[in-house]
């Protein structure tokens, strides 16, 4: 084992001879190297400027901005159907009780029992 | 991590260029393992950085290896006609080195040892490539075991076995060259 360190240390020095007599050429290239892997470092602080809100939306919502948006467009969605169904009951209201004020009920619209039904209910309320 | 890139990079180059003996290659094979050791591990401490950048440095080398097999399966034709003297070509007949003299101050001496460096790198390059990772690891970038196993991913035994042998088989193609160290 000693034997074996001792022909393997030997052989370091004559590698480490051989990494100092690397051509100028191959240092520059391997500076380069060295300064472009340094620019795309990851810095453990990279975080620190991005505290606060601006971390969480960052590292919490992010990654899941996808679903998130999703989620979205479903609520805006469903609210935009019910709003059109209430301007669509209102349009149908305003009609009947147009039609209601200027008299221009045909006979059996008030033979009809649900409309009797629909009227006492209404008139009750006010 | 400029430190530590500084003082790695050129045993990293020779690394690399023992490997794939081509230099335009390992000088790729060095930046993409610094690239990457930057932007996975820049944040790391310092004394993780050795085990990670040699698992990066190894991991690259094979990734060349791979896509250098695949590359030859298409070549395979053109090349299997073409002679492979120069791998064969013994860079010294016979040589003999006085035990100590790592610092010559002849020029005699120093030719020598210039000699003697293209023996010992050639007969690192012939080495099987664990051999030679496990050996560049332990004893030149003075890595304990352990680091080594890590980043070599195989048990200490293993390390030691390559190391081992890889020590003897230096030894021996060095003595079949006449030069005893």
């Amino acid at each position: 084992m000693n034997e074996e360190r001792e022909i393997a240390y030997k052989v370091r020095h004559y590698l480490n001879l051989g990494a100092d007599k690397i051509d100028r050429k191959t240092a520059d290239r391997l500076f380069e190297s060295r300064m472009k892997a340094l620019s795309h470092q990851k810095v453990a602080g990279a975080h620190l400027s991005l505290t606060g809100v601006g971390h969480i939306a960052t590292d919490v919502f992010l990654p899941h901005a996808r679903a998130l948006v999703a989620i979205a467009v479903l609520v805006f969605a469903v609210f935009g159907v019910s709003t059109w169904n209430d301007f669509q009951k209102a349009d149908e209201h305003e009609a009947i009780d147009s039609a209601l004020l200027a008299d221009d009920l045909p006979i059996s619209a008030y033979l009809d029992k649900g409309f009797q039904a629909w009227l006492s209910e209404h008139s009750s309320q006010d | 991590m400029s430190d530590f890139l500084a003082s790695v990079e050129r045993r990293a180059y020779k690394q690399a260029l023992f490997a794939v003996r081509d230099g335009e290659a390992a000088l790729d094979i060095v930046q993409d393992s610094m690239l990457k050791l930057a932007e996975k591990y820049g944040n790391k401490p310092a004394g993780e950085l050795p085990m990670l950048f040699q698992r990066i440095l190894q991991n690259t080398i094979r990734d060349f290896y791979r896509r250098q097999k695949v590359r030859s399966m298409w070549t395979t034709l053109f090349s299997a006609f073409s002679s492979s003297d120069d791998e064969d070509a013994d860079l010294l007949e016979t040589l003999e080195v006085e035990q100590g003299s790592y610092s010559p101050t002849t020029p005699h001496g120093s030719l020598e040892q210039t000699q003697v460096l293209a023996i010992i790198e050639e007969g690192i390059k012939r080495l099987p490539p664990r051999q030679r990772e496990a050996f560049l690891m332990r004893y030149w970038e003075d890595m304990d075991i352990a680091e080594t196993a890590a980043a070599m991913g195989c048990s200490e035994g293993s390390v030691k076995t390559h190391c081992s042998r890889a020590t003897h088989s230096l030894a021996t193609a060095l003595k079949a060259k006449g030069v005893e160290l």
